[in-house]
């Protein structure tokens, strides 16, 4: 009995000395202490400035907005300064301006945009319009937030290749910023996280809902008749109901752009029949699922206009190339859209179909938008 | 006792990592839904024969289900959801609920957004209602906002099938059935099963979603020679009205 006792003695106060040492041991495990050995964290993150008074359109849904980067007018205002900085590029030369400018609603007008070396990247520059409604980003949804995209480009090594730990140390280094970040995130440290949350503030303020359509369908404004036609087509099924039980004759495009005519896109990705042999594999390089070949995010058509060329890799020149590309039924693949229903038939448009198409499409640019001194180049 | 002092440790370990640990577990909930074919899981994009014996596949299965309830012997019932969106190809096919302990004898849904929330005969319905996350937000609702029709997509289901099987694997017709309008909303009726569920467990729900039924049940066959779209047009009701009825009978809980 008295052994007994003294064993369990023994024992637990064994347990309590390696209880602490563990809960030591534990703690300091759970930390990211590898980050931090590379490139220091800055300890406060956001909020620390005077809260940004973001203005929803009131026909827009309310945005999703992470909580831990809320908007200040700080943040915003340093964002636009590193939006345009070029020495987030390893030889001084590109911003992010230079492939997202605002003449081309914040893309640029090349099939697929040129880096810091003169360089062609994979795929066709992104207009950044409504990016606060955005739920992935890239053309292939390889991101999921607007912070996590902000990672790639400084980095690439054909779009900026520079090292994160360099870029901090540049901005770190300059007074201006200090005081920037200071004003935005309570202290002058800079890190990778602040770089990125600073422009998605940014980001996330460029909001386009004053396009002559906007005009017309959520305020006093009027289409004209081609117009009127265009967005009538727009909305309508595609075929010629007396061959496909259903068809309205239209266009076919609300099923991808959204018939909800405030965000243009459903968000989903879509192999849009543009070829039978993918040189691209888009969405499946994310998902690794061969289903998703030749897949690619739908992307906003606000602002469409401004943005040619077109598609993923920039091969049409025109909206009337992309809505003859539909009319015509595009190329049968294994993973091409049901909803891309008339291959080799076509969705039977006349000229004045497209012509009214195009119109309307280009009732969707925004020039406040684009010409917003808000989002100009500071420096 | 070696091994006391070990799981100690251990379990000392895990504690000093969680955040949230200060309140009871929860019980939770968790519905799945897998569209199956021939009894088999489906996998997108599969090539399969019908029961017609033309090579198909499913390449997208979308669903509104509404009025979740759990059931309880006394006849009561509470709602745990009012509105929820599978999408099947993003991998959008569970769904967790924290729910009170207790008895249920069941659970309940129906198929598709119920008229109040679908913005039928609302003239002052307006899509941007929903905030985003909201499964009818124009930002979260995958595309299934379909104005010119009135409302939601309720099902939404599409894939390829070749009448004339040739060599290739590639199927050259699209079919594509969207069920939708207030004439079309199922209810389910109520999926019968005995749980107990407690603090820190978790009661699972698994439902098929039988693509054979689509196509074809006891009343009611779709034959993709005959036709292969539907889309809300008036002039197809009797089309659409097989497809929510065949729709309806797909769940089955595993």
């Amino acid at each position: 009995m008295k052994k007994d006792l003294k064993k369990y003695h023994f024992s637990s106060r064994c347990v309590t000395i390696g209880l602490l040492a563990f809960v030591l041991f534990g703690w300091s495990a759970c930390k990211k202490d590898s980050e931090e050995e590379v490139n220091p964290l800055c300890e406060t993150v956001s909020g620390a400035g005077t809260p940004y008074e973001f203005e929803k359109p009131f026909f827009f849904p309310d945005p999703i907005i992470p909580a831990d980067n809320p908007f200040t007018e700080e943040g915003v205002e340093l964002g636009r300064h590193l939006f345009w900085e070029k020495n987030l590029s390893r030889n001084n030369t590109v911003s992010c301006g230079s492939c997202h400018f605002p003449s081309a609603a914040f893309s640029d007008n090349i099939p697929k945009s040129i880096g810091l070396y003169g360089d062609m990247t994979r795929r066709n520059s992104m207009a950044l319009v409504n990016m606060a409604w955005n739920t992935s980003f890239f053309w292939d949804g390889r991101s999921h937030t607007l912070e996590e995209q902000l990672l790639e480009p400084v980095e690439n090594p054909i779009e900026m290749d520079l090292k994160w730990k360099e870029a901090v140390e540049r901005i770190g280094s300059d007074s201006t910023y200090q005081d920037m970040f200071t004003a935005a995130f309570g202290t002058p440290c800079v890190d990778s996280v602040r770089i990125t949350y600073a422009l998605a503030q940014f980001i996330r303020t460029m909001v386009s809902a004053n396009s002559e359509f906007d005009q017309a369908q959520y305020g006093p404004g009027q289409l004209s008749i081609s117009e009127q036609n265009g967005l009538f087509l727009f909305l309508a099924e595609g075929g010629d109901p007396d061959v496909f039980p259903g068809g309205q004759n239209g266009g076919d495009c609300f099923h991808c752009h959204g018939g909800g005519l405030v965000l243009f896109t459903d968000q989903q990705f879509h192999n849009n029949g543009l070829d039978s042999v993918f040189t691209d594999l888009g969405r499946a390089e994310v998902n690794g699922s061969p289903f998703s070949e030749g897949q690619f995010k739908t992307p906003t058509l606000r602002n469409i206009a401004l943005t040619a060329p077109y598609m993923h890799d920039g091969r049409f020149q025109s909206l009337e190339e992309v809505v003859e590309h539909y009319n015509s039924g595009g190329h049968l693949s294994q993973t091409i859209d049901p909803l891309m229903k008339f291959q080799g038939v076509g969705l039977g448009l006349s000229e004045q179909d497209v012509d009214d198409l195009v119109a309307f499409l280009e009732t969707l640019t925004d020039e406040e938008f684009v010409n917003n001194p808000d989002f100009q180049d500071p420096h | 006792m070696k091994r006391v002092f070990l799981i100690a440790l251990i379990a000392c370990f895990f504690v000093a990592c969680d955040d949230d640990d200060d309140s009871a577990p929860d019980a939770k909930l968790f519905m799945t839904f897998d569209p199956r074919f021939q009894g088999e899981d489906l996998q997108l994009g599969e090539t399969h024969a019908n029961i017609h014996g033309y090579p198909f596949n499913v390449t997208d299965v979308k669903f509104y289900i509404s009025n979740i309830r759990l059931h309880k012997s006394s006849g009561d019932f509470m709602e745990i959801s009012d509105i929820e969106l599978i999408r099947i190809q993003e991998n959008k096919r569970s769904l967790e609920f924290v729910i009170p302990e207790g008895n249920y004898t069941g659970l309940s849904y129906d198929l598709g957004v119920p008229p109040a929330m679908n913005g039928t005969n609302d003239p002052d319905f307006s899509i941007s209602q929903y905030p985003a996350g909201h499964p009818l937000s124009e930002v979260t609702s995958a595309g299934m906002y379909w104005q010119w029709a009135s409302g939601y997509r309720f099902f939404s289901f599409d894939g390829r099938f070749d009448l004339e099987p040739s060599d290739t694997d590639m199927l050259p017709s699209p079919f594509s059935f969207h069920t939708g309008t207030d004439t079309l909303f199922r209810q389910l009726g109520v999926f019968q099963k005995s749980v107990n569920i407690e603090a820190g467990q978790t009661s699972l729900f698994s439902f098929a979603v039988d693509v054979d039924s689509i196509f074809a049940t006891a009343a009611d066959t779709i034959n993709l020679a005959e036709v292969s779209s539907f889309h809300g047009s008036v002039d197809q009701m009797e089309t659409g009205i097989k497809l929510a009825n065949n729709m309806s009978k797909a769940f089955v809980l595993k």
